[in-house]
């Protein structure tokens, strides 16, 4: 599995292609830049690249597997988390982070899909799973990768506020390129509807994004996850 | 090896090519592998040898310890960036990038010690070798984002990924590099700690700076927010105590500091409990445990 990428080419290269069919992001960029020498390269990505690509059609058993994954990978954010209480707050911790992002897939996201319906907008239920699905994996995966950082300054730093100040940066880290992903993908489809319906798409997007935090902090708190013991914040 | 060294040095986008393409990745993360370890060790030692003695050996392996284990806790958060930004990576290619970038950071370092060296050896004082030590890494590091943002290509979004993994190195680097502290030492200590107590970290240091942004200031916090489950017995400031003249007397006062207004949150930043000469404090020397007045707590 590759991707054709174009690059700036290195000191004293050709601006010749190397070889490989050029894709469609390598003409536009090479378009933007025509007079810089690029180089094309053949780009090797692996499974979790699979697990976050964009998708047009629809396969009810890729949905399901990417936001089981992006559930089951934030937990190693909680964990990571926990490890600054050991014990018991490991397995709080770990379990509360899948939590609030389930209870954002199964309370803000179908009252988004209604919002749409009102507006009459063109995203029927399978785009919305599919926007959902690649979401919940962005964020999953971001929060999994953020998690030994997390790890290194949950149980290294002093104050147990800067420890929980540090949580708070990685977690809204990873809200933002899942809100990202959500955002574009929404704005794509939003594209065929009229004008006013499209703005009123973003408004409510925007209020989604909101909501999706506000709930998340709610659920963080109850379950006396390490953001609840900064209540003091 | 030599070969691999030289292209780290002279075309960092030919080596960040050929790290996202999988050709020759075993020779150039061996040759930067290397690199990390001999240049790091290297300006380590030197950086030890203003203290002398043990510290030299302790601060030769501290060094490399901390920019590898700094390695390992960045890459997955740099491939995920990549990811989440729509720049398909394998993990490899990510970890070559990574290692690459280090090691061109670490040839520098190399190339830095004798200049480091010959400044300590002239007598440079301890505040002054920190600096220029701080300055040395830093260059370096500078140096070493050149194979990265080669790999990251140009474009918003590659602009995006690339800040967010440099913040996160910082971030990373400041806290390990704060763990393992000390490296330079001090003259007067009669033992050499490998390790010296935590004494906050990056991250207190970053808490304490929003709060002091925000007009509170933590002279008198105890830091005692109370663990999962446990009510704390204490506030989390005390009450400061109360200014001893008559209110309003030194509001008159030309360059005086406003009256004390002191709440359960905090002394806020109009606040200052006791009239103080804050140029007589200046001038006394600091008593330290330590014994030596020249060197700061919680330094280097």
């Amino acid at each position: 599995m590759s991707l054709v990428e174009s690059f700036p080419a290195p000191v004293g290269a050709s601006s010749e292609p190397r070889g490989g069919a050029p894709g469609a992001s390598a003409s536009s960029v090479r378009g933007k830049r025509a007079s810089q020498p690029r180089v094309e390269l053949d780009i090797e990505h692996g499974a979790s690249w699979e697990l976050v690509a964009p998708r047009e059609d629809f396969e009810r058993r890729s949905v399901a597997l990417r936001v089981l994954a992006g559930v089951a990978l934030s937990a190693f954010y909680g964990l990571a988390l926990g490890a600054r209480d050991g014990g018991a707050a490991l397995l709080w911790d770990a379990l509360s982070m899948p939590a609030a992002v389930l209870c954002v897939v199964a309370v803000a996201v179908p009252a988004l899909f209604i919002g749409f319906a009102f507006l009459d907008a063109p995203i029927d239920p399978e785009r919305m799973a599919n926007v959902t699905g690649r979401a919940v994996a962005t964020l999953g995966l971001v929060l999994a990768g953020l998690a030994p950082a997390a790890a290194l300054f949950a149980v290294t730093t002093e104050g147990r506020a800067a420890a929980v100040l540090i949580a708070t940066v990685g977690l809204a880290v990873a809200a933002f390129t899942g809100f990202r992903v959500v955002l574009r993908d929404i704005g794509g489809l939003l594209l065929r509807a009229p004008l006013k319906t499209q703005l009123l798409g973003m408004v409510m997007t925007l209020v989604f994004g909101a909501f999706a935090v506000l709930l998340t902090g709610r659920v963080l708190l109850s379950m006396n996850s390490l953001f609840a013991i900064g209540g003091g914040l | 090896m030599i070969a691999a060294l030289n292209a780290l040095l002279r075309n960092p986008a030919e080596v960040a090519h050929r790290c996202l393409e999988g050709r020759d990745q075993r020779q150039l993360v061996g040759a930067s592998l290397f690199a990390i370890v001999l240049g790091a060790a290297a300006f380590g030692a030197v950086v030890g040898s203003f203290r002398g003695d043990l510290q030299i050996a302790y601060a030769a392996l501290k060094l490399p310890v901390a920019l590898l284990a700094t390695l390992v806790v960045c890459v997955p958060a740099f491939h995920v960036f990549s990811l989440a930004l729509e720049q398909p990576r394998t993990l490899r290619a990510t970890i070559a990038l990574a290692i690459t970038s280090a090691g061109r950071g670490a040839l520098l370092l190399l190339a830095l010690s004798p200049l480091l060296w010959l400044v300590i050896d002239f007598g440079a004082s301890y505040h002054e070798s920190a600096l220029l030590a701080a300055s040395c890494y830093g260059l370096a590091g500078l140096m070493s984002l050149g194979i990265l943002v080669r790999g990251l290509g140009t474009g918003g979004k590659q602009l995006l990924s690339g800040v967010a993994s440099v913040a996160l190195f910082l971030a990373v680097s400041g806290q390990t590099s704060w763990i393992l502290r000390p490296y330079l030492g001090r003259p007067s200590q009669a033992e050499i700690p490998f390790l010296r107590a935590r004494e906050g970290g990056f991250t207190d240091a970053v808490w304490q700076s929003q709060r002091s942004m925000r007009g509170v200031y933590d002279l008198q916090e105890t830091w005692d927010v109370p663990a999962r489950g446990q009510e704390s017995s204490t506030p989390r400031f005390r009450r400061a105590p109360a200014p001893a003249e008559p209110v309003g007397a030194r509001d008159t006062e030309p360059g005086a500091l406003p009256r004390s207004e002191v709440t359960d949150e905090g002394t806020r930043g109009d606040a200052w409990p006791e009239p103080v000469d804050r140029r007589a404090l200046d001038s006394e020397p600091i008593q330290q445990p330590y014994g030596d007045t020249s060197a700061p707590r919680g330094g280097w």
